[in-house]
């Protein structure tokens, strides 16, 4: 793992995946969602910490043995496919200007973004961290303003009227959009810097990001929660500075921006574990990869427990890739 | 990688049919909704067009046969509804019209003829005026649906014949 | 004889063998002067190249003494003489093939020939005209030094030593194009490059091996990497002040006789937009300045786009008044506005062609063509509306603000406008990611171009986002090093 990140760089291709995911969510949150999420974030950094101490050992994937790669690699396959499905049916309400072709039209958003993330992609892990620092940067931005401006548009009514489905499905809901983790588990072994201080950092900044992304959906569109399908997106239309318009268009900027990303690392870090398990494929990886994961999102929907398959296979790869490693270290010892 | 970025350059020229010049939209300032009749004025075209149809989708399709043009609600300042108008009407006009959060709606009487009878500019005056004055609570539209679904009846402001505000108060 | 046969022929010991060579070589060519004369006792012939020294200092500082000299036994033993007692010339060398005897002359040196030497003297005296320091005219400013580089690399080398009197500071001169014999020399600071650096640098120079250096662009693909950037990762400057603030910082700078422009490596990307100026301002209004080029060169390339997307896919984002303002403007105009925005952008990208082309007495009626009748003109007849006329005006102002990267604002312009134009704010997205990602992956010998604001260093941006007091400047001891990766 010779390209090395800095931890800021780690954090803002992880959060923006995140971020992401929150924009693409579905069906009604609730304050309970923020709280699920929030102190979702903190038992996921529990169940890296054998990752953590693994990596603080100097050890790589390598040593874990075919087995947890593989477990990686179905897992961020999967969670790309997910995400280009989740991209399909929020890009619905965000517009993209190929809705009156129809199925075409989310044929012709795929490749667009599946060539640019391929292009991001094969440009190297350095340059589109990098990247995704500069993008990390204005999206905060982004939402900086629309939380300000939930702020003072808000009402605290909303949170009443949001529907409480209680604490432990909110921190399931959390657990079952986690599948950037086979992702971070790769990406992890690349950071040159503090390996503690950089996953401590990503689930401190995951949770509270999460938490505040959630309320201010719920303080904005809370009212309106049963008749919105993307409460986050929705959030983002409403809460604006200027009240007369309507600043869908630029909110689509980011929506798109981050999830190019979203896909590309997911993308990178496949095709650094199929150089891994598949050495004899030299060429064209990427695009592969990319290609599996259009066709994942485009029949995804049939598969009812597609997300739940891919968040497990991204917690399992955290979990047993260290414990392999550390096996394999008791055996040699 | 050349060849990546001609097939996207090829790809990125199918979108070219989909952009309509700003001049060949008509833009809906206002809305009348009472049940299958649809009332729209705009802010450059002089005409009123009112029309039937069974679905306000179909209603926008029959103005845009009828107009010549593509018609664009991202702009509408007022919808009009029929006193005891559901909230499915809000709910179509917010999320497939995707109208500004700004957007005022009100009760009137006749609904068909308010807005031949009085231009929509002047309309949307007068409830502005009426929230600044306190004589009636605020009538945008995200307010109001958040009202309705929570089962809150909201006191929308009310317009007489003329398109005048009638203070319920 | 063909081609280079005769670079690594030594010099004939027989004179009129000799002159005979060196007239065949140079086929006769008739600013190449011979003067055959005896002093101290032996033949001798005295070669220039007319046009190219200086009659004057070569008459005064070397005919006059060296044609009275006593009796020497040889050829050998009058060189000798003349190394050892007489100091003719600062600059002196001693060829002893064909290939620098000829490079000497061409570049202006007063040489020697004696019957029995097969080696020759040269002094030199050049006098060919020259521009002279004059105001770089890229490069303004207003506080700062109005002198910039001319053509000779001699004369810009005497401005950086003027400004850097440290022996420190390193000239490599070099000779490079197997025709034009370009010299070229690297400037450095030996306490402050990074010595990888200088390594790949004179590597990279290693691997020129061109016919002719005639401008900096020859040299720069060498020393940039292969694959496709959009930016170039080495900087060109006028100035020699700007030079020298670069060398201080730990870079390497390349001179091309003949070019007006040094070679800057590395360069980050922030640098494009900082100008002398900002050092001779209060902080507050540096910093103010540097914003606004900032937001200049991001308006230059993205205004058109963005106004072609909203207006013809994104009206909700426009105040309705605004919105209905533009809709009657366009009414009349008869092409859609995609196309319209691009023939405005081509309009102005060959008028501004024929501004830099055109002989200066005709200057005038450039302004007169695009203002009156492309401008008035198109707008009256409704060709192209108002609103796009002013956006367009203002993309290109912006563009100007940092003419350094006008090449690829222009490129970048119309790329975005074309991604704009077809796929609204979604292409826009798409293809900013792209070209992020491009700009971020721009990285050459170890230094990232966007530095230091990805990779993010804080200390950097004392003289980035900011620009911090001299008082806090003069204790950071900043050099490039501190970037590379």
């Amino acid at each position: 793992m010779s390209n090395k990140i800095t931890s800021f760089q780690l954090c803002s291709l992880m959060l923006i995946n995140d971020i992401f995911v929150l924009f693409c969510l579905g069906g009604e949150i609730s304050a309970a969602t923020a709280a699920g999420f929030g102190i979702g974030s903190l038992i996921q950094f529990l169940f890296a910490i054998p990752l953590i101490c693994m990596y603080k050992k100097r050890g790589t994937l390598n040593e874990c043995g075919k087995v947890g790669e593989i477990t990686l690699l179905a897992g961020i396959i999967l969670w790309g496919g997910m995400l280009f499905s989740m991209l399909t049916k929020a890009g619905e309400l965000v517009f993209i200007p190929f809705e009156s072709f129809g199925k075409r039209g989310s044929i012709i958003t795929t490749i667009l973004i599946a060539v640019v993330c391929l292009y991001i992609a094969s440009s190297g892990i350095k340059a589109m961290s990098r990247s995704a620092v500069i993008a990390a940067a204005l999206g905060a931005v982004c939402l900086g303003i629309v939380v300000v401006s939930a702020v003072i548009h808000s009402d605290a009514v909303n949170i009443k009227s949001a529907e409480f489905t209680g604490f432990f499905r909110e921190l399931s809901k959390g657990f079952a959009l986690s599948g950037g983790f086979a992702g971070f588990t790769v990406l992890l072994g690349f950071v040159k810097d503090n390996i503690t201080r950089t996953a401590v950092g990503y689930f401190i900044a995951k949770g509270i990001i999460s938490a505040a992304v959630l309320i201010t959906g719920v303080l904005v569109s809370g009212g309106i929660m049963e008749i919105v399908d993307f409460p986050i997106v929705w959030a983002a239309q409403l809460t604006q500075p200027f009240s007369v318009q309507r600043i869908d268009s630029l909110f689509l900027i980011v929506f798109t921006v981050f999830a190019v990303y979203s896909i590309a690392v997911q993308a990178s870090a496949a095709e650094y574990l199929i150089g891994e398990v598949f050495p004899f494929i030299k060429r064209y990886r990427c695009s592969i990869i990319l290609i599996i994961m259009a066709v994942i999102g485009a029949v995804s929907e049939k598969w009812r427990y597609l997300g739940i398959i891919t968040a497990v296979l991204a917690v399992m790869g955290l979990i047993i890739v260290p414990i392999i490693y550390f096996i394999k270290r008791k055996i040699r010892v | 990688m050349n060849k990546i970025i001609l097939a996207v350059m090829c790809i990125f020229l199918t979108g070219c049919s989909t952009g309509i010049d700003v001049n060949e939209m008509a833009y809906v300032r206002a809305a009348a909704i009472e049940g299958d009749n649809v009332t729209f004025s705009f802010y450059l075209e002089e005409q009123v067009i009112s029309l039937s149809a069974d679905t306000l989708e179909d209603a926008k399709s029959a103005a845009e046969l009828a107009l010549g043009k593509e018609i664009f609600t991202g702009h509408t300042e007022l919808v009009v509804l029929e006193q005891g108008a559901e909230s499915n009407t809000l709910e179509f006009v917010l999320n497939q019209w995707k109208v500004p959060p700004a957007c005022r709606v009100a009760y009137a009487e006749n609904v068909g003829e308010i807005l031949k009878k009085r231009k929509a500019e002047e309309i949307v005056g007068i409830l502005k005026r009426a929230e600044e004055k306190n004589l009636t609570e605020k009538c945008d539209i995200v307010t109001v649906l958040g009202k309705i679904l929570n089962g809150e009846n909201g006191d929308l402001p009310l317009l007489t014949d003329e398109g005048e505000f009638q203070n319920r108060q | 004889m063909k081609g280079n046969d005769y670079k690594k022929q030594r010099i004939y010991a027989d004179l009129q063998q000799n002159l005979n060579y060196i007239k065949k070589i140079t086929g006769h060519s008739t600013d190449i002067l011979v003067n055959e004369f005896v002093t101290g006792g032996i033949k001798c012939a005295f070669l220039c190249c007319d046009g190219m020294l200086s009659s004057r200092a070569a008459a005064d500082m070397v005919l006059a003494p060296i044609t009275d000299l006593p009796k020497q036994a040889n050829a050998q033993g009058l060189f000798d003489y003349i190394q050892a007692h007489m100091l003719l010339s600062a600059d002196r060398s001693n060829p002893d093939n064909y290939g620098d005897l000829l490079r000497l002359i061409h570049s202006g040196f007063a040489v020697f020939v004696a019957e029995g030497a097969n080696t020759a003297l040269a002094f030199g005296v050049q006098g060919f005209s020259t521009r002279g320091v004059q105001e770089p005219s890229g490069e303004g400013n207003i506080l700062g030094s109005h002198e910039g580089f001319s053509e000779t690399i001699r004369t810009n080398l005497s401005l950086i030593r003027r400004r850097l009197k440290t022996p420190e500071l390193v000239t490599k001169m070099m000779t490079k194009g197997s025709k034009s014999n370009t010299e070229i020399c690297l400037c450095y600071m030996k306490d402050r490059v990074p010595p990888r650096l200088l390594d790949r640098i004179m590597k990279s120079l290693d691997e020129i091996d061109l016919e002719t250096i005639l401008s900096t662009g020859y040299i720069r693909p060498f020393v940039e990497k292969k694959s496709f950037e959009l930016f170039n990762s080495t900087g060109l400057t006028e100035r020699p002040d700007v030079v020298c603030s670069k060398l201080i910082e730990g870079r390497a700078v390349i001179l091309v006789d003949g070019v007006p422009y040094g070679i800057i490596i590395p360069r980050l990307l922030c640098e494009s937009f900082h100008t002398i100026d900002d050092y001779a301002h209060k902080p507050f209004y540096a910093v103010f300045l540097r914003w606004i080029r900032y937001g200049a060169f991001v308006l230059s390339f993205l205004l058109p786009a963005v106004y072609t997307a909203i207006v013809m896919y994104h009206p909700e984002l426009l105040n309705s008044t605004l919105l209905m303002l533009l809709a009657q403007e366009e009414e009349n105009a008869p092409l859609s506005l995609l196309t319209e925005s691009f023939i405005v952008l081509i309009m102005y990208e060959v008028i501004r062609e024929a501004g830099v082309r055109l002989p200066k007495p005709v200057g005038g009626a450039v302004s007169i063509i695009s203002g009156l009748i492309i401008g008035d003109a198109a707008v009256k007849s409704g060709l192209v509306s108002t609103p796009l006329l002013t956006i367009t005006a203002l993309s290109v102002l912006g563009g100007l603000v940092v003419p350094d990267l006008n090449p690829q604002i222009t490129l970048l312009r119309f790329a975005f406008l074309a991604a704009g134009g077809i796929l609204g704010f979604f292409g826009i997205s798409v293809l900013a990611c792209a070209v992020l990602t491009n700009i971020c992956g721009t990285e050459d010998y170890g230094f990232p171009f966007t530095a230091p604001i990805s990779p993010f260093s804080s200390k950097g941006m004392g003289d980035t986002l900011f620009r911090m007091g001299f008082r806090k400047m003069q204790n950071r001891n900043f050099t490039v090093e501190e970037y590379h990766e």
